[in-house]
């Protein structure tokens, strides 16, 4: 134990000094009570806000050819229409283009994106190299990704034997970790309806 | 108060305290994160372990310059590395698992008010979250006496840690999320590394916590009013917000580098601000232990005036470096960090402590063998054995 310094005994004791050695149980409260914000009151608030949830498995329609499958915590943006379909998850929106006649080529259309990308004026965009994958049911489909120093966005291009669509994520980059998974089953997830003959 | 008030020695010689209660609660929460993000974090790497091995190294390379970076930042080294590790994990495990569960939270509320076509939702959603959480961990050490929080520059270098620990397993995150998506490559991992860490990387989460951290490092060592106090404590964490928010609008992003430059430089001019500051104050702190507590014949106030900073204590060096050569030098580098080491220990433990202690004894011995080299070089046996400074 030490004297403080002479100057010290008329002024109040610092924070810092008057905790030493003491549990701090009321310190630990407001640190696990901030904590307990984040983990537990913000989702609430952010699950009481937005819309209901699509229910996970059940089939949504894009026009009149293609459909999904909806992963967990997407919900149906009001505005969607014939033309696309909009679903949004923590402020990311996964555009679901309706079919439009196949072309066949689906590498080299998102090639063409990826460039457009690469291009673009507005945006910085770290462009990863196209892939390929195919759907659940066997249709091909390619996909190109671009992260910005806010933002990332995904794009692919699904093609049957007759129609093909287009899948637009855009998402702010601290949710596209959490969300990727999901939408990349989503675009798995495409089907396409067969026209039916005339 | 009546009388003198007594001082005593933190119980820990790190923030490792089984017997603080906030320390069983970052234990907790340093858990659940490890538990939320260890997945995000292995999923690149058992899919494609080559660009998770590159990723890897990079982020880990850059986290260690910077932390260099950030140390040398430092008027005065003498940080316990546990205590350090403490705060680097707080950021990496503690806000990067948090912020998996808060961020999309944040972004789904803010989405809702803003409306999702909105090009300002992260600018809002990310420092009403990264921010406060980053802040909280230098709150958290500052509760525990053993982490020796005791300045406001000692604030602002634990948010500097926690800071880099974030960003590093952020930066990560994104990397090898975008290194999956385009089948392990490279050069998309390399890219990401020269955007978010060169580009963009420079003056974020390190930088933003540090401000913050120094307005907690002064709330909790201050003797001004409780108001003030708060309202520096605060205000700091208003400023980093603000100076995130505006880092991640969509003002300028036509051109990066151009974004980067023109939303950087206020970063970091506050930056330079604060450290003036904290400095200053930190500067102030040890020359009254100088001046009032340690004996003169260990750190006299001459002396203190001769360890004050980088500068002064280098050309002190090498003066000695020039008067007894390289053997002359070490010795009173020795004799600094021992000096240096006791004014901390007087400061945070009081000069009383088992620190104190070990440091006197430091001193002694380094004032005798650099006595010892002046003898030898004068060849005079019959020299003052006590030497406190250069000739």
């Amino acid at each position: 134990m030490v004297n403080l310094p002479p100057d010290s005994t008329t002024r109040p004791i610092p924070l810092s000094v008057a905790l030493l050695n003491r549990r701090s149980v009321g310190g630990a409260i407001v640190v696990a009570l901030a904590a307990l914000f984040f983990i537990l009151v913000l989702p609430s608030i952010d699950a009481a806000v937005k819309e209901r949830d699509l229910t996970v498995g059940e089939r949504v329609a894009v026009g009149e050819y293609v459909s999904v499958t909806p992963g967990p915590g997407w919900a149906l943006k009001p505005e969607s229409g014939d033309s696309f379909t909009t679903l949004t998850n923590s402020g990311a929106q996964l555009v679901v283009m309706p079919a439009s006649p196949a072309t066949n080529d689906t590498a080299a259309q998102i090639a063409a994106v990826a460039k457009d990308l690469a291009d673009d004026p507005d945006t910085s965009w770290v462009v990863a190299p196209p892939t390929t994958f195919v759907t659940s049911t066997g249709d091909a489909g390619a996909m190109v990704t671009a992260q910005s120093k806010a933002a990332a966005t995904q794009v692919w291009i699904v093609g049957g034997d007759d129609w093909q669509t287009t899948i637009v994520l855009t998402s702010p980059i601290a949710v596209w970790d959490t969300i990727a998974s999901s939408a990349n089953a989503m675009a798995e997830s495409v089907t396409f309806r067969e026209p039916e003959l005339p | 108060m009546s009388g003198p008030a007594l001082l005593r020695a933190p119980r820990t010689p790190s923030f490792v305290d089984i017997r603080s209660m906030v320390f069983w609660v970052i234990a907790v929460l340093g858990t659940y994160g490890l538990i939320q993000v260890t997945p995000l974090m292995l999923r690149g790497v058992q899919t494609y372990p080559a660009a998770g091995m590159l990723a890897a190294i990079l982020w880990g390379l850059y986290g260690v310059i910077l932390a260099v970076l950030v140390y040398r930042l430092e008027l005065f080294e003498r940080r316990s590395p546990v205590t350090i590790l403490g705060a680097l994990l707080w950021g990496a495990v503690v806000c990067g698992g948090i912020g998996v569960v808060a961020a999309p939270a944040m972004h789904g509320i803010v989405a809702s008010w803003l409306g999702e076509d909105s090009l300002w939702i992260t600018a809002v959603s990310a420092p009403l979250v990264e921010e406060p959480l980053k802040v909280l961990g230098v709150v958290a050490l500052a509760l525990i006496p053993g982490a020796r929080v005791r300045s406001a520059a000692d604030g602002l270098f634990y948010g500097a840690i926690i800071g880099l620990g974030f960003m590093l397993v952020e930066n990560y995150l994104y990397t090898m999320q975008a290194a999956v998506s385009s089948t392990g490559s490279f050069n998309t991992v390399i890219a990401m590394f020269i955007l978010r860490g060169v580009i963009t990387g420079l003056w974020s989460h390190a930088t933003l916590t540090a401000i913050a951290g120094g307005g907690v490092g002064y709330f909790f060592n201050s003797t001004q009013s409780r108001a003030r106090r708060w309202a520096v404590m605060i205000g700091a964490l208003l400023v980093a917000m603000a100076l995130h928010a505006f880092f991640d609008s969509p003002l300028l992003d036509s051109n990066v580098y151009t974004a980067t430059i023109v939303k950087g430089l206020p970063l970091l001019f506050m930056l330079m601000f604060v450290l003036r500051i904290v400095h200053r104050r930190e500067r102030e702190i040890l020359a009254n232990l100088a001046r009032h507590t340690v004996p003169d014949h260990l750190v006299s106030p001459l002396d203190f005036t001769l360890l004050s900073n980088r500068t002064i204590r280098s050309g002190v060096r090498s003066s000695a470096r020039k008067e007894l050569g390289w053997p002359g030098a070490l010795a009173m580098r020795q004799l600094q960090q021992s000096q240096l080491a006791l004014l901390s220990a007087a400061h945070e433990d009081g000069m009383d402590s088992e620190r104190a202690d070990d440091a006197t004894a430091q001193v002694l011995a380094a004032q005798a063998a650099l006595a010892q080299l002046r003898t030898d070089a004068a060849g005079n046996p019959l020299a003052p054995p006590h030497v406190a400074g250069p000739a």
